[in-house]
């Protein structure tokens, strides 16, 4: 045999051995196991920890502290905070500060997603020019990782410089599958003694799950990644369009109220479960114009189908119907058992004309179809009284006194049954002062008087 | 006229009755300061004990199988007056709130006992009449005037306060005209210590002369305020319980009254009257020629005035005392051109109302008062139901539509899980519109006779926006081609609807039998039964149901 190829082979059979002898499997003893845990999970807080800052925000007076993302190196972060536009009004955020390597930053608020709660904030680039810039890494949002009963994760958290406590990472596990909540994806976690909302949960991959939201439960990384990539994109927009102060508060409206089919009518009737079904659709409103009646059964919004049932599918609907202003949108309902398909598209919800009637002590606003449904009244002509000023003549005038969401039709013995009729009878009052005024209201469905004294509960002036 | 809508949220209070539990209590008379006490300590002590003696003899001590109270004698033919949730019934199980205890026991303040009739009894004005058949000398109350009581004056209790018999406990009246808690009438206040146990029994003056019926207080965290029914109003109850056997209110329904209050009297540019607030649209006030915001001066050609909520409950105790079929007459101001069209200037023009004065419709639940209204109740389907009466529209602030209002619903029941919610109305089933209960009742058995699968709902949802919705409830029928037989006695069957009801909402088929073909099922009701017991053969049967009476 050639010499060669008996050396050849010699180093052949030695790599081999060797390389057998590398794979050979290591026989892990029970505490390596732990260790290697304890490693891997050191690792991860070590890389995520840096992407994770502690925010403070002031809204309405009170203060929050949270944690948040970091999304870019210019200063753009993701907030687990949205301001809800419908139902309270007058909710301000006055501040937000972000902390990065134990400075504190103002942030400004770019743009929200009220459905998930979570929000753009940004660092102004002038912040922190030359060597005082922040170094920021961005969390990694990659392909959303599969998500399995029985894995370990990791949450990360900032607690702030302030904190007596310093605990900042918590072992946890993945308790079920993932699942449509009220209104998003959400992860069931095992308990943790880390509730700190804005924090990742990340697998041991070192690759983010999800994260930690308001009441403690972890929406899944794949709705925070879509939120994210829209909220970037219309602050693109934005930035293309300046918004005005008022087209900022536009509240996307639609016009009509729905609720999940029932499951025993749907079995009754042979209706297919997964659908929405429409209550009451508001006169006038998109819905409306759009041929949208009550009791129609939407089971595709966009062309995407309703696969859940019952409470569920109120969630996928809201996700689905994605509000604003301008947006069109296609339902394809069921109607007498036959399929329709009608189309529209968003319009801003009209905002009630208010006045405040101060000499009397009450806010009154107009009466559209919303209120006349939303409060359940019996009457559309007249004022709606929202609020009653406590101590002034209408909160003093004795026992059949006024209460919001009275309807007010006479003031003075004048008609008011619109809202400019009411601001004409005020002004008079005002100019012939009469020492007592009588009001005719309903009261649900039925009507009553009473009368106010004007000249007491009056706001004591500065002399 | 339904004035207590307004009064009704202010209302607070909490009922006097005594359970099967026992409160610790101790009766306390009012320690005279020391001046007073060299003047007329010795009075006091009198006072008290001739009292003591005078009343104790009249009160006696009422318990049944639900609780216990207190009432008084006050003929000596055997009427007892008490109040009317003493002598309650087990109102859930039947579902009406006029039930009335089966075993009523009287005992005297000398230990004997007699049984309990109920004669009539109201849950607001909270009164009962009640007789006994005495085979001894009875010495009934002396009863007082409640409208020459004074705040101030001295008030003694006399009662089984806590269980412990024959308590006397002393205070003074701190109210005549008491209007806050959502009662009919006016009621009189009193700081004399009342505990559970107290409810019916006499409340009276110095002189021994009953001024009224000890029923509520208000607990938790007060002390020292109790409040009494007059003994007036007491007076003309037991007039109706023993004519009509239950309070036979009258009316010209619907309107709604208010006091002329000060600045009211003012705006409306008048001096004296009260205001009708409201008046329903359709309703035998409005055919009247009554209007909303018409200022009433006169009734029956004599002038009325209330400024006071105590005043309009005053009047309106006037009004509905009376016998139905009385004409009423009203004379009323109005502004010159109103109602059809506007006010022509500030003139008042005097219009004259007449009517005939009809039975009034039973009482709604309001606040803590159970009303009078009976309800329908399958508890297997969870669904409880009540007929709609002109007041339970503007109470609840209903759409007027026909129907049925549901008034319960069981949770995890196939009524809660067709979403039905209370205060719904059920305007239709199967399709068929619903026009009152008893058609409701008709309809709905027929159908779970049949074992129908699902039973279709239209409903109007009231609570949350208003709409209407299509549900259906799906019964379980846990006893489906099962067969039992009812026996039932000659008259007066216990719970016979109730456990009807039961079988039928289970889906079995249900034979009535008993001695002979038709029987009494208690006060002016007979039915014919499926047959009769001698021609029965009971290995047909899956089960057979014994109904007492």
């Amino acid at each position: 045999m050639n010499k060669k190829v008996i050396l050849g082979l010699i180093i052949s059979l030695m790599l081999c051995l060797n390389i057998i002898g590398c794979a050979a499997p290591e026989k892990l003893e029970g505490k390596q196991v732990m260790v290697l845990l304890q490693e891997a999970v050191n690792g991860i807080s070590k890389t995520v920890k840096p992407s994770v800052v502690y925010v403070e925000a002031i809204v309405s007076g009170r203060s929050y502290q949270m944690n948040g993302l970091v999304l870019d190196e210019k200063g753009l972060f993701l907030l687990p905070f949205a301001i809800a536009k419908s139902g309270r009004q007058n909710v301000t955020i006055e501040r937000i500060s972000v902390w990065i390597d134990q400075e504190e930053y103002q942030a400004e608020l770019k743009e929200s997603d009220t459905r998930l709660q979570i929000s753009l904030i940004e660092i102004p680039v002038e912040a922190g020019e030359g060597e005082n810039k922040p170094q920021l890494v961005p969390i990694k949002l990659g392909e959303p990782p599969k998500v399995q009963a029985g894995q370990w994760v990791v949450l990360v958290c900032n607690t702030g410089r302030d904190k007596n406590y310093q605990k900042s990472i918590d072992l946890g596990m993945v308790a079920g599958e993932k699942y449509m909540g009220r209104t998003f994806e959400e992860i069931p976690l095992r308990l943790t003694t880390l509730q700190w909302v804005g924090m990742p949960v990340v697998n041991l991959n070192g690759e983010i799950v999800g994260m930690m939201h308001q009441g403690s439960r972890v929406v899944a990384i794949n709705e925070i990644k879509k939120g994210v990539d829209k909220l970037i994109a219309k602050s693109i927009e934005g930035q293309k369009t300046p918004a005005t102060a008022s087209s900022k508060n536009k509240q996307p409206w639609l016009g009509f109220t729905y609720g999940a089919l029932n499951e025993i009518y749907a079995e009754a009737t042979e209706l297919p479960k997964e659908s929405i079904q429409v209550q009451y659709v508001f006169e006038n409103g998109p819905a409306d114009k759009m041929g949208l009646q009550p009791e129609d059964l939407i089971i595709e919004v966009n062309n995407q189908p309703i696969r859940e049932t019952g409470q569920r599918a109120l969630a996928q609907i809201r996700a689905f119907l994605d509000p604003e202003v301008g947006r069109e949108i296609t339902f394809k309902i069921l109607r007498a058992g036959k399929p329709l398909v009608l189309k529209g598209a968003f319009e801003e919800k009209p905002e009630p004309k208010t006045f405040v009637a101060e000499d009397i002590g009450i806010k009154v606003q107009n009466i559209t179809d919303i209120e006349y449904y939303g409060k359940r009244l019996s009457v559309k002509e007249g004022v709606l009284v929202t609020k009653v000023i406590p101590g002034s003549p209408a909160a003093s005038s004795g026992i059949s006194r006024i209460y919001a969401n009275n309807v007010i039709i006479e003031l003075n013995k004048q008609p008011t049954l619109s809202i400019d009729e009411f601001i004409k009878v005020v002004n008079k009052i005002r100019q012939q002062k009469p020492p007592v005024v009588l009001v005719k209201l309903y009261k649900g469905t039925y009507i009553s008087h009473c009368a106010l004294n004007l000249s007491i509960g009056q706001e004591e002036k500065g002399k | 006229m339904k004035k207590y809508l307004y009064y009704l949220l202010l209302a607070l209070g909490c009922w006097l009755w005594n359970g099967d539990k026992v409160s610790l209590i101790f009766s306390q008379e009012s320690i005279p300061s020391e001046s007073e006490a060299e003047v007329t300590s010795t009075d006091d002590k009198e006072v008290g004990t001739f009292l003591f003696k005078k009343v104790d003899p009249s009160v006696v001590t009422i318990t049944h199988e639900y609780g216990q109270g207190s009432g008084f004698i006050i003929s000596s033919d055997g009427y007892i007056i008490s109040n009317g949730h003493v002598i309650m019934g087990n109102i859930h199980e039947e579902g009406d709130p006029k039930a009335v205890a089966k075993r009523i026991t009287i005992t005297l303040s000398n230990e004997k006992k007699y049984k309990g009739q109920v004669i009539g009894h109201s849950l607001d004005p909270d009164c009962a009449l009640i007789k006994i058949e005495a085979d001894e000398e009875l010495s009934p109350v002396e009863l007082g005037d409640s409208d020459t009581a004074k705040a101030g004056e001295n008030a003694y209790v006399l009662g089984t306060a806590g269980g412990l018999k024959r308590t006397l406990t002393a205070g003074i009246i701190s109210n005549v005209e008491r209007t806050d808690l959502p009662t009919f009438t006016k009621i009189i206040q009193t700081d004399a210590p009342i505990n559970h146990g107290n409810s019916g029994g006499p409340l009276f003056n110095e002189k021994g002369e009953v001024l009224g019926i000890t029923t509520y207080k208000r607990g938790w965290g007060s002390e020292g305020l109790g409040f009494v029914i007059p003994i007036n109003v007491a007076k003309t109850l037991k007039d109706h319980f023993l004519k009509y056997g239950y309070f036979r209110r009258v009316d010209v329904p619907l309107y709604i009254i208010q006091p002329l209050y000060d600045e009211l009297a003012q705006a409306l540019g008048v001096k004296e009257g009260v205001l009708a607030d409201f008046v329903e649209p359709d309703s035998l006030a409005a055919q009247a020629g009554l209007a909303t915001g018409d200022i009433i001066i006169k009734m029956n050609d004599q002038p009325i005035s209330a400024c006071t909520e105590a005043q309009v409950r005053d009047l309106n105790w006037q009004i509905v005392t009376q016998e139905v079929g009385t004409p009423i007459k009203f004379h009323v101001l109005r502004p010159k051109g109103v109602p059809v069209g506007r006010p022509k200037d500030d003139q008042l023009e005097e219009h004259v109302i007449t009517a005939t004065l009809i039975e009034d419709e039973p009482a709604i639940e309001h606040q803590y008062q159970l009303g009078e209204i009976k309800e329908l109740r399958y508890d297997e389907l969870g669904l409880g139901v009540k007929k709609l009466t002109m007041l339970t529209y503007y109470y609840y602030n209903l759409p007027k539509v026909k129907g049925v209002r549901i008034t319960n619903v069981g949770s995890r029941s196939p009524a809660s899980k067709a979403g039905l919610r209370t205060n719904d109305i059920i305007t239709h089933l199967q399709k068929i519109p619903i026009e009152n209960v008893d058609q409701f009742q008709n309809l709905l058995e027929k159908h779970l006779a049949q074992h129908s699968k699902y039973i279709h709902l239209t409903v109007l949802t009231t609570q949350q926006g208003k709409h209407i919705s299509r549900t259906a409830i799906k019964p379980y029928y846990d006893l489906a081609d099962k067969k039992v037989i009812l026996i039932l006695p000659i008259d007066d069957s216990e719970y016979f609807d109730l456990i009807k009801r039961i079988l039928v909402e289970n889906g079995a088929e249900i034979t009535i039998a008993s001695k002979i073909q038709e029987i009494a099922l208690g006060k002016d009701r007979k039915i014919k039964v499926d047959r009769v017991i001698s021609d029965l053969s009971i290995d047909n049967y899956h089960g057979i149901i014994f109904i007492g009476g």
